[in-house]
């Protein structure tokens, strides 16, 4: 997928690395290839500006102005992808429009998740199912994981996902290019706080489960959402519990026991390690 | 008989510079058409800013002429954007709609293409209107020449049919 993007000599060059995480473009230097969380440099020429505006161009649909609120939020989704962008901010007075003068792309490939993964999420489910945040740095796994997570719960139980980057679904005509599970509704692009109350109102949902947590109103919505007796599956930023709990936001997440259950996500070796903390009492 | 044949020559240029008169018309109310779907498209970028596929298919029900042809030929096109580039589909469906007479006004349209939905909302916003204004520039040209070509056309062609009369009759 990550490769139909990419102008055919690009693509080319980049067959050779099936095991790439991440595609990194830069204009005027070769391109690179993420692999176990290490970069390195293809052997290919430089990428040009026409090269990324033909990436652009195809993950927008010949589009880019539609895309402008995305961009602002420092990347876009295609099908699934995730294309970090870099350029020059573009102005309309006080306000940031969106970017141009565009110099890197970083296109992330998701994965899907290990066995061991899989049996911490069949543990989780099991006898029931409560409400678990996931935590790991950027690009370690956590979107997989949670959607590994809503997958296997909405096997018997009915969730309802706030999907607000289109990362957990990769919805496409209103058709999720990731399968989230038969019993599972996306709402996309909603911001959380609005979504929590249209899906409580409009899906009498089981579980809710949302992407990363990054700000107040997203906290205010969690509240809301364990407020309602609803479960709830998260994701946020932080290497362990140690971590979250230095920066405020993470802080009053965990101390007002919203969440039982902490899944903690760290690169190895190139290896995915998952860990699981209970945060009760 | 001689009377018939110049008759008949005085005709032919009648027609002969109708024609020619009806294809300049043709002409112009093709980049007519083109400046109307200019200044729809600026109206509904800046308003919406929505989705290329989606702008096209909003210009089509308020167009008409060459710039319909040429918008049904895009929007039957989208379905392949990705494989190929909008430029190149742009270029593609200009190339299904009559042409255009003006060279000037023609490569305008055709730049335009290699803009449109590759850059922030701004700079396309300034090539849909650096556009329209070379289209609605020769279009005025045109329609201030129309009256003065129309006179021209049918006086030389009728005194040269003329001439022609009375040399071989």
């Amino acid at each position: 997928m990550a490769l139909s993007l990419l102008p055919e000599p690009l693509a080319k060059a980049l067959t050779a690395y099936p095991d790439a995480e991440e595609l990194r473009l830069r204009r005027g230097r070769p391109p690179g290839v993420v692999i176990a969380g290490r970069e390195q440099t293809v052997n290919a020429s430089s990428v040009s500006r026409e090269a990324l505006l033909h990436v652009l161009e195809k993950a927008t649909g010949a589009s880019i102005h539609a895309a402008a609120p995305a961009i602002r939020g420092g990347y876009i989704s295609y099908r699934g992808l995730r294309i970090g962008v870099c350029g020059e901010a573009v102005y309309g007075g006080e306000t940031m429009n969106g970017l141009r003068s565009f110099s890197s792309l970083a296109i992330r490939i998701p994965r899907g998740c290990a066995p061991d993964c899989m049996t911490l999420i069949e543990k989780l489910l099991r006898p029931a199912p409560t409400n678990v945040l996931i935590a790991a740095p950027p690009g370690v796994g956590k979107t997989s994981f949670l959607r590994e997570l809503i997958r296997a719960a909405a096997r018997s139980m009915r969730v309802a996902v706030i999907d607000e980057r289109n990362e957990l679904s990769a919805c496409y005509t209103g058709e999720a290019q990731f399968d989230l599970g038969q019993s599972s509704d996306v709402l996309v692009g909603v911001p959380k706080g609005r979504a929590a109350m249209m899906l409580l109102r409009g899906m009498n949902p089981q579980i809710i489960a949302m992407d990363e947590i990054t700000d107040e109103e997203d906290l205010r919505a969690v509240e809301q959402i364990a407020g309602c007796g609803v479960l709830l599956f998260a994701a946020a930023h932080g290497r362990d519990r140690e971590d979250m709990l230095r920066r405020p936001l993470y802080r009053k997440l965990l101390t007002e026991g919203v969440f039982r259950e902490l899944v903690t996500i760290r690169c190895l070796g190139g290896k995915r390690i998952y860990d699981r903390e209970s945060l009760d009492g | 008989m001689r009377i018939a044949g110049f008759a008949l020559l005085q005709l032919a240029a009648l027609l002969f510079s109708l024609l020619h008169i009806g294809s300049k018309k043709r002409g112009a109310d093709c980049l007519a058409s083109f400046c109307a779907m200019l200044e729809q498209l600026g109206g509904l970028l800046g308003r919406d800013a929505a989705p290329m596929p989606e702008l096209i298919g909003e210009l089509i029900p308020g167009s008409d002429g060459a710039a319909e042809v040429f918008l049904r030929a895009l929007a039957a096109s989208m379905d392949r954007l990705g494989g190929y580039s909008f430029c190149a589909l742009w270029k593609t469906a200009l190339g299904a709609a009559p042409a255009l007479s003006d060279r000037e006004a023609a490569q305008a349209l055709e730049e335009l293409g290699t803009v449109l939905g590759r850059y922030e909302l701004e700079t396309q916003l300034r090539a849909v209107e650096s556009c329209r204004a070379v289209l609605c520039r020769r279009l005025d040209a045109q329609r201030q020449s129309l009256p003065q070509t129309k006179r021209l056309t049918l006086g030389l062609s009728l005194a040269a049919a003329a001439l022609v009369g009375i040399i071989l009759i």
